[in-house]
């Protein structure tokens, strides 16, 4: 099976400091991809990058286009929302589906009508009297009545109370997911969204330092609860992370057999939340581990 | 995937993407209909005696014929210049009437200074006979004076508005090319004026209808025809035509300063041109570029125009300046 999306040493500068810096992966059909990083490491500029929105150097293909140069071609295959898009303020809400069915092909206006109508947000509204929980709806109403290949979720839930969170996930995972398309989304409310993940991305300072499907992650990574005598033993082991909390140590290990680390205190499977601050703190668990 | 796909011809996009811009910027046609409708309102007002701006009964009678050129011609009072020959002036309650068995002699009367101001017939009253040809000219001139401060506006914000309010994102989102985004900004401003001139067809025959009404003044009728009506119609279309070709480089620079402008593309706008002009007198005490851009800002003549290597420079230009507006819209990031 062809990759939809495939990166090979992707970089991009803004002036002298680099916002990617040689970042390949691929993505394969049906998955639900979790891009995650800090603030400014680099997860909208590669979302720019692959929507085309933003030049960059490096090989990348998306649905088989070059981004840089099929852009006006790759957009009618896929429905992106950035986290940093507004609508503007002078839209109404109709005119908003008006537009959008007449400009994308692959906008079906009785879908983003069924998704509203489950909203507070009255059809002749202008975004200007709209909450920003508000407009967010009818951005994701917009965005999941295009039924595109690629859909591009830039922290999708930004400004969302918790119930429509979890509405805008159920919906996205009953109406939107056939297993045949694909998103790639951006939160920092992971948890919210870990069991939604079918794979991961972390990125961080302009690099991938993660990319691993969420179904390996139990058998590739493993948390320990070290017992207080057998802090020596873990740390013979290398774990990658360690912290302590409520007074005992937790440390994470990559490619550790389960079975070698079961002796030495309760084992578990990571959080994404978990991985995350662990793949992004290596010198703090070097500290800690050399402390 | 086999997810449907409804197509819309390209006329339907291109319509959709002007209506967009007409809803974002609704003084592009609101401006034109609210001038026509005050300006037939004051008229209508003035039919109504609501307002003072009738000028007093006007009983004339007579009629005289014309055989010779430059005749000037005196009916109670009323005072014609008629310069064609073999044309009679008839002079009745509210109008005067000149009739010519020569097709020119409507040009002549066209050309005719506007208005004919006739000396006291009654007391301190006085007739006013505007050439009909004229009323179009005021009219459609007007409105158009009126839709270019929108106009101007729209340019000036078009590339610049949604990077200001961060909405670029959302509408760089969907499929439409920056070319196709650049070029039906770009070409809603011939819609725009175009239609402005087709408001002001109507809106004329109304004005001369109340201006008849009225007794404010007398419309000088000369063998008008339908025929004549047209051509008269026809020949401001085509002056509005040149001037679009004319005009397309300042409309094409606002654009260029509208996307590349960071913030006050007013402005941005203003100061090159400015810049140079000092610069210039400075250095070598010269004003060319002054004259260059004075001569830009002239009407055109339609046919002079159309010859003049000046306005094919000028679309020249204005397809270098799109084309840049269309390469800042696509590198620009909008944060």
């Amino acid at each position: 099976m062809t990759a939809l999306i495939q990166a090979r040493g992707l970089s991009k500068l803004y002036g002298i400091k680099p916002a990617l810096q040689d970042c390949s992966f691929a993505v394969q059909p049906g998955r639900i991809v979790g891009l995650i990083g800090r603030n400014g490491a680099g997860k909208t500029t590669l979302l720019k990058a692959l929507l085309g929105l933003t030049p960059f150097a490096g090989e990348l293909s998306v649905l088989g286009m070059n981004p840089a140069t099929q852009r006006d071609a790759l957009m009618r295959d896929v429905a992106f929302i950035a986290d940093t898009a507004v609508l503007p303020h002078w839209l109404r809400a109709r005119q908003a589906l008006d537009y959008c069915a007449a400009m994308h092909p692959r906008f079906e206006r009785a879908v983003a009508e069924r998704f509203l109508a489950g909203t507070q947000v009255p059809i002749n509204a202008k975004v200007a009297t709209l909450s920003k929980g508000m407009v967010t709806q009818l951005h994701l109403a917009l965005v999941l009545a295009i039924r595109a290949p690629l859909l591009v979720l830039d922290e999708p839930t930004l400004g969302l109370d918790l119930l429509s969170r979890r509405a805008f996930y159920d919906t996205l995972l009953n109406d939107y997911m056939d297993g045949e398309r694909t998103i790639l989304v951006t939160t920092h409310q992971v948890e919210e969204i870990e069991h939604v993940l079918t794979d991961l991305l972390f990125i961080e300072q302009g690099r991938i330092v993660l990319d691993a499907p969420v179904d390996v992650l139990g058998e590739r990574f493993v948390q320990l609860q070290v017992a207080a005598q057998h802090l020596q033993a873990a740390r013979a082991l290398q774990p990658f992370h360690e912290r302590v909390v409520f007074g005992s140590t937790v440390m994470l290990f990559d490619g550790v057999p389960q079975a070698l680390l079961a002796p030495l205190g309760d084992t578990g499977r990571p959080s994404v939340a978990d991985l995350f601050v662990a793949q992004i703190q290596p010198q703090a668990a070097a500290t800690a581990s050399a402390a | 995937m086999n997810a449907a796909t409804t197509t819309v011809s390209v006329w339907g996009r291109l319509s959709m993407l002007w209506q967009r811009e007409l809803w974002e910027h609704r003084s592009l046609w609101i401006a034109p209909l609210v001038a026509s409708g005050l300006l037939l309102v004051i008229l209508a007002a003035g039919a109504l005696r609501l307002v003072n701006v009738q000028l007093g009964p006007l009983q004339l009678g007579g009629s005289v014929q014309v055989t010779t050129p430059d005749a000037q011609v005196h009916i109670d009072g009323v005072h014609v210049q008629v310069t064609t020959p073999e044309a009679s002036v008839r002079v009745e309650p509210g109008r005067v009437v000149v009739e010519s068995e020569d097709d020119d002699a409507a040009d002549v009367v066209v050309n005719m200074p506007g208005i004919l101001v006739t000396d006291d017939v009654q007391g301190s009253s006085a007739a006013h006979a505007v050439p009909q040809s004229l009323v179009l000219m005021i009219v459609t001139g007007l409105l158009l004076s009126v839709a270019l401060f929108p106009v101007t506006g729209f340019l000036l914000e078009s590339l610049y508005a949604d990077r200001r309010d961060r909405s670029a994102l959302f509408w760089r989102s969907l499929p439409v090319s920056d070319t196709a985004t650049v070029m039906a900004k770009f070409s809603l401003v011939a819609v725009v004026l175009l239609a402005t001139w087709l408001l002001a067809v109507p809106v004329s025959v109304l004005v001369i209808g109340l201006i008849k009404v009225s007794g404010v003044g007398a419309v000088i009728q000369l063998n008008w025809t339908a025929g004549k009506w047209l051509v008269g119609q026809l020949a401001l279309l085509g002056f509005v035509c040149v001037g679009l070709l004319w005009y397309a480089p300042l409309a094409a620079w606002l654009m260029l300063v509208s996307a590349w402008a960071k913030r006050a593309p007013f402005a941005w706008a203003l100061t090159p041109p400015l810049v140079l002009i000092t610069l210039e007198s400075i250095l070598f005490h010269s004003k060319h570029v002054l004259g260059l851009l004075g001569s830009r800002f002239m009407p055109p003549q339609p046919l002079q125009a159309l010859q003049s290597p000046q306005l094919w420079l000028g679309l020249l230009l204005t397809a270098a300046m799109l084309w840049g507006a269309i390469a800042l819209r696509r590198t620009a990031d909008a944060d």
